[in-house]
C-alpha cells in the first residue's frame, strides 16, 4: 500500500485508510540536513527536519503539507523544485468562528482524496470511511487508557509511534512511582524523536509531565467520533468536527480555545507548572511566550530548541525550573 | 523654474525649497520643507538623497504627513480603520464611502528606519515579548501601544491564512492585548485541478472559481463590519466608483513604472519610486490627493524623458528588485553602486494591476486579494518576477530578505533558481536590517559585485 507521509495534525489518518492507502504522520530523527531543504538561517528546523526525513525516506508514495505553518507552506516549493516525490498542500483554515470555513475544510478533504487516487488509492464507499473512524476510535480509546500506565515520556512515544503506524504498541514498559515528582505540563509545537529527552531532563530535575501539550503530543488527538447514527450523516462532517473543530492550536485566529484547553487541562491535572518548547524561528509558537507569561498564574518556562547543540542549555534551563516550582 | 534631475541631501532642499518659494511654486496644504521632519525625528532623511523636483517634494510632504491626515480625520468624525496585511484590497472598499479613512499600520515597520531607532516602538515590542526574531513589522505593535504614530483604529482588520507568520503572530499578540481584530481569511492560492473551473486573476494567476467565491464571502464580513462602523451602506454602486478609483491610481502607477524602468536615462531615483509605488496600497490616507501626487510625478517623468534627461550614464545595470527594504538609504545605495532600479515585486505587485470592472465588484475585490503574489506560491511568485523582467529588460535580480520574516528564509532559493534557470541572469540575495549603517560597506562590496558581473556580462 502507497506511504503518505505528513506531519501535521489536521491530516486524518482515517481518510487516507479508508482510500486503501497507508498514513505515516512522522516525527523526524532530528533536524535532518540531508534533503531539498539547505541549512539557511531562518528555516524552522523542525520544518526541514520533517521535510528532509519524508524526501530520503524510502517507500515514500507521496508528502501532505498544510497551511497551519507557512514555512511549511512554503516547504511545497522545495519538494516540487527539487524531488519527483508528488506533494499535496491541505488548506487547514485559520480562522474558525464561521462555519464557512468548516466547508472550506470539508471540500479540502475531498480534494485531499482526490490526490489519494492519483497516489494509487480508491474512493471508498460510504460505509467503509465510517467503519475506519470507529476503529480509530477504539484505537485511540485504548492509547489514552494508556496515560494511566505510562511514564511521560512512553506515553509521548506510544503517541507518536501510533500516528506514524496506526499501531499501539505492544511491548510497553512499566510504570516507575512519580510521587514525588512535580506535574508540570509541556506545550508547543511538535518535537522531533531527539527532542524527547525533554521527558528525562524534566524526570531527573524532579518534574513529571502529566500532560504533553505539544504539537506531537495528547493536545492534537481529534476528538472521539461519534458512530453513523442515520444515512444522512456526513462522514467527512464528522471528520471535520473532530479534527478541524477540536483540535486547539497556536495558529488558530484568534486562539483563545488554546487557552481554554490549557486552562481546563491544568485544572483537572492539577498541575505546577509550564514549560513551551518550541524550535527557534517558530513565530506562531514564539509569540505566545508573553502572553502565557501574563496569563498563566503557575511558574512559565520558554525553551527555545534548535534540534542540534543546546541539549546542556536546555538541561541548566528545566533544572532551575523545577527547582522554582519544587 | 526647471533645474537637471539631480539627487540632492536634506541641507541642498533647504536651499532648493527657498529657490521654488522665491520662485512662487503652488505648494499643497501640506507642503513645506523637508527639514521639519528633522525637527520632528526623522532622523533618517539627514542620510538619505532625495530627487530635486517639485513633484517629488510633494511625493515626501504627503508620505511624512499621513500621521497629522489621519488624526485630522478622527477630529472630523471620520471612522477609521487600521486594515493588516492583505496590502490593498480592503482599503478599496473602505475608501468607497465618504465618512471612512483606512490605513496600514503594518506601514509602521519603516519607524524604526525614519525615525533611526528613536521612536522606541521596537524597544515597545521587545518589553512584549516580540523580539528581533521577528520580522521589523513588530514595529507595528509598538506604534499601538505607544499611540505616538496614528490614532486607535475605530475597527482592525486583519487577512489570515496564506499570510506571513509573522504577522499572524504579532497581529495575535496585538489582539491579546485588548485590541479586538476581525480576522479574515484568505485562502493559499491554487492552480485549478482537473474539471474544476477556473478564473483568471489580475496579473495574470489563475485559481478555481470556488477559491474566489469563498474569498468573496469573506470580504462580505469585512465589508458588513465597515459599513455597521460608517453607519452607510457599500452598494455596488458606490464599490464600482471606488474601484474605478483605485484603477486610476493604479493606471498611473502602471505609467510611472513602465516610463521610469524604460527609459534610456533613468527619470526617477528609487527611492521616490518605492515610495510611489506604495500609495497603491492605501493611498497614504487621502485618495485624492495620491492621484495628484502620482499626476505631478508622472508629469516630470515624462518632461524629463522628453527632453532626454534623468539620472545616471545610460549604461546604468537594470536591477530587479524583490521584496522592500527595512532601511530606504539601500535604495541609494544601489545607484550609488552604478545599479538602477528596473523591475520591482515589493510584496504589493497584485496592487498594481487594474482590477476588473465587468464582473460583480465584490467578487472583482476578491480575484483580487488573491492576486495576491503572497498568497500563492513562490513559483508563481517568481513566475511573475521573470514575465516582468522579460518586459522591463532587467538585467540582474536583488532579493532582499527581511530579518525574521518567515518567508524570506525560503523564498529567496526558489526565486533565485527559477531566475536563473528561465532567464540566465545573475541573482544576489541579501539581508536588509531597520538601519544598515553598520553593514552599508560589505552591501556596497556585493552590490558593486553584482553590477560589475553584468558588465561583464554585457561584453560577452
Amino acid at each position: 500500500m502507497g506511504l503518505i507521509v505528513y506531519s501535521c495534525p489536521y491530516v486524518p489518518a482515517e481518510l487516507i485508510v479508508a482510500y486503501g492507502l497507508t498514513p505515516s504522520r512522522i516525527l523526524p530523527e532530528s533536524t535532518g540536513l540531508n534533503g531539498p531543504i539547505d541549512v539557511t538561517a531562518g528555516v524552522c528546523p523542525y520544518m526541514r527536519g520533517f521535510v528532509n526525513t519524508a524526501c530520503t525516506m524510502s517507500g515514500v508514495t507521496g508528502i501532505i503539507l498544510t497551511t497551519v505553518c507557512d514555512q511549511m507552506r512554503h516547504a511545497k516549493d522545495y519538494i516540487e523544485q527539487r524531488t519527483a516525490i508528488p506533494s499535496f498542500l491541505l488548506n487547514v483554515p485559520s480562522t474558525w468562528q464561521i462555519p464557512s470555513v468548516i466547508k472550506l475544510y470539508i471540500s479540502e478533504l475531498k480534494r485531499l482524496g482526490n490526490f489519494l487516487e492519483t497516489m494509487g488509492g480508491k474512493s471508498p464507499a460510504t460505509d467503509y470511511l465510517w467503519r475506519v473512524m470507529e476503529e480509530y476510535t477504539k484505537k485511540r480509546e485504548k492509547l489514552r487508557a494508556l496515560r494511566a500506565d505510562l511514564n511521560a515520556m512512553d506515553y509521548s512515544m506510544a503517541i507518536a509511534e501510533f500516528n506514524r503506524t496506526g499501531q499501539i504498541m505492544h511491548a510497553l514498559p512499566g510504570r516507575i512511582a512519580e510521587e514525588n515528582k512535580v506535574p508540570v505540563a509541556l506545550i508547543g509545537g511538535p518535537l522531533t524523536i531527539q527532542d524527547f529527552n525533554l521527558f528525562n531532563l524534566i524526570r531527573h530535575s524532579g518534574g513529571n509531565v502529566v500532560l504533553d501539550g505539544t504539537e506531537s503530543g495528547e493536545r492534537t488527538m481529534p476528538a472521539p467520533f461519534n458512530g453513523r447514527r442515520s444515512e444522512k450523516d456526513d462522514s467527512l462532517l464528522e471528520l471535520a468536527s473532530c479534527y478541524f473543530g477540536h483540535i486547539p492550536d497556536a495558529f488558530r485566529r484568534p486562539n483563545s480555545e488554546l487557552y481554554k484547553w490549557l486552562k481546563r487541562e491544568i485544572d483537572c491535572r492539577g498541575i505546577k507548572g509550564v514549560i513551551l518548547v518550541r524550535h527557534i524561528w517558530c513565530d506562531k509558537w514564539h509569540a505566545k511566550v508573553p502572553r502565557l507569561r501574563e496569563w498563566l498564574k503557575i511558574p512559565f518556562l520558554d525553551v527555545d530548541i534548535d534540534g542540534e547543540s543546546s541539549a546542556i542549555r536546555t538541561a541548566g534551563r528545566i533544572q532551575a525550573f523545577m527547582e522554582t516550582v519544587s | 523654474m526647471n533645474l537637471a534631475p539631480k539627487k540632492i541631501t536634506l541641507t541642498e532642499w533647504d536651499e532648493r525649497f527657498i529657490e521654488l518659494q522665491s520662485a512662487g511654486i503652488n505648494q499643497p496644504k501640506y507642503g513645506g520643507p523637508l527639514r521639519r521632519y528633522l525637527t520632528d525625528g526623522d532622523l533618517r532623511l539627514e542620510k538619505l538623497k532625495f530627487d530635486n523636483s517639485p513633484a517629488s517634494l510633494n511625493l515626501w510632504n504627503f508620505l511624512l504627513t499621513e500621521e497629522d491626515r489621519l488624526h485630522a480625520s478622527r477630529k472630523e468624525g471620520r471612522k477609521i480603520i487600521g486594515t493588516m496585511k492583505d496590502l490593498g484590497t480592503v482599503p478599496v472598499m473602505a475608501y468607497s464611502l465618504p465618512n471612512v479613512t483606512a490605513f496600514y499600520p503594518d506601514g509602521a515597520w519603516w519607524t524604526p528606519c525614519v525615525m533611526e531607532m528613536s521612536s522606541g516602538v521596537l524597544a515597545v515590542a521587545d518589553s512584549l515579548g516580540i523580539d528581533e526574531s521577528f520580522c521589523p513589522v513588530r514595529a507595528m505593535l509598538g506604534a499601538f501601544v505607544t499611540k505616538a504614530h496614528f490614532p486607535d483604529p475605530d475597527l482592525i482588520v486583519c487577512s489570515v491564512g496564506a499570510t506571513c507568520d509573522d504577522f499572524s503572530a504579532i497581529a495575535q499578540r496585538l489582539n491579546g492585548l485588548g485590541y479586538p481584530i476581525l480576522w479574515w481569511e484568505i485562502l493559499h492560492r491554487r492552480k485549478p485541478e482537473r474539471n474544476e473551473q477556473s478564473v483568471k486573476l489580475p496579473g495574470g494567476f489563475e485559481c478555481p472559481v470556488g477559491q474566489v467565491e469563498f474569498v468573496e464571502s469573506e470580504l462580505q464580513r469585512v465589508k458588513l463590519a465597515i459599513e455597521s462602523l460608517a453607519g452607510m451602506k457599500i452598494d455596488d454602486k458606490r464599490l464600482c466608483t471606488g474601484i474605478k478609483t483605485a484603477n486610476k491610481v493604479r493606471q498611473y502607477l502602471r505609467e510611472l513604472r513602465q516610463l521610469t524602468f524604460t527609459a534610456r536615462f533613468c527619470p526617477l531615483p528609487a527611492l521616490e519610486l518605492l515610495i510611489a509605488e506604495m500609495l497603491a496600497i492605501h493611498f497614504c490616507s487621502d485618495q485624492q490627493e495620491s492621484l495628484d501626487v502620482l499626476s505631478g510625478l508622472l508629469e516630470e517623468i515624462r518632461k524629463r524623458i522628453s527632453a532626454g534627461v534623468g539620472f545616471f550614464d545610460p549604461d546604468a545595470v537594470r536591477i530587479f528588485w524583490v521584496n522592500p527594504v527595512a532601511d530606504l538609504r539601500v535604495m541609494n545605495l544601489l545607484e550609488d553602486c552604478g545599479g538602477r532600479i528596473c523591475g520591482t515585486d515589493y510584496l504589493f505587485c497584485h496592487a498594481l494591476d487594474e482590477i476588473p470592472l465587468d464582473i460583480h465588484p465584490m467578487n472583482a475585490l476578491a480575484r483580487m486579494a488573491l492576486a495576491d503574489p503572497m498568497v500563492g506560491s513562490t513559483g508563481d511568485r517568481a513566475q511573475r518576477i521573470c514575465n516582468d523582467i522579460g518586459l522591463f529588460g532587467s538585467e540582474a535580480v536583488i532579493v532582499s530578505r527581511i530579518p525574521g520574516a518567515s518567508h524570506c528564509a525560503l523564498e529567496g532559493a526558489i526565486i533565485a533558481d527559477e531566475v536563473r534557470s528561465k532567464m540566465r541572469l545573475p541573482v544576489l540575495e541579501i539581508e536588509v536590517p531597520p538601519l544598515a549603517d553598520s553593514i552599508l560597506p560589505s552591501l556596497n562590496t556585493r552590490l558593486t559585485a553584482l553590477v560589475e558581473t553584468v558588465k561583464e556580462r554585457r561584453k560577452k
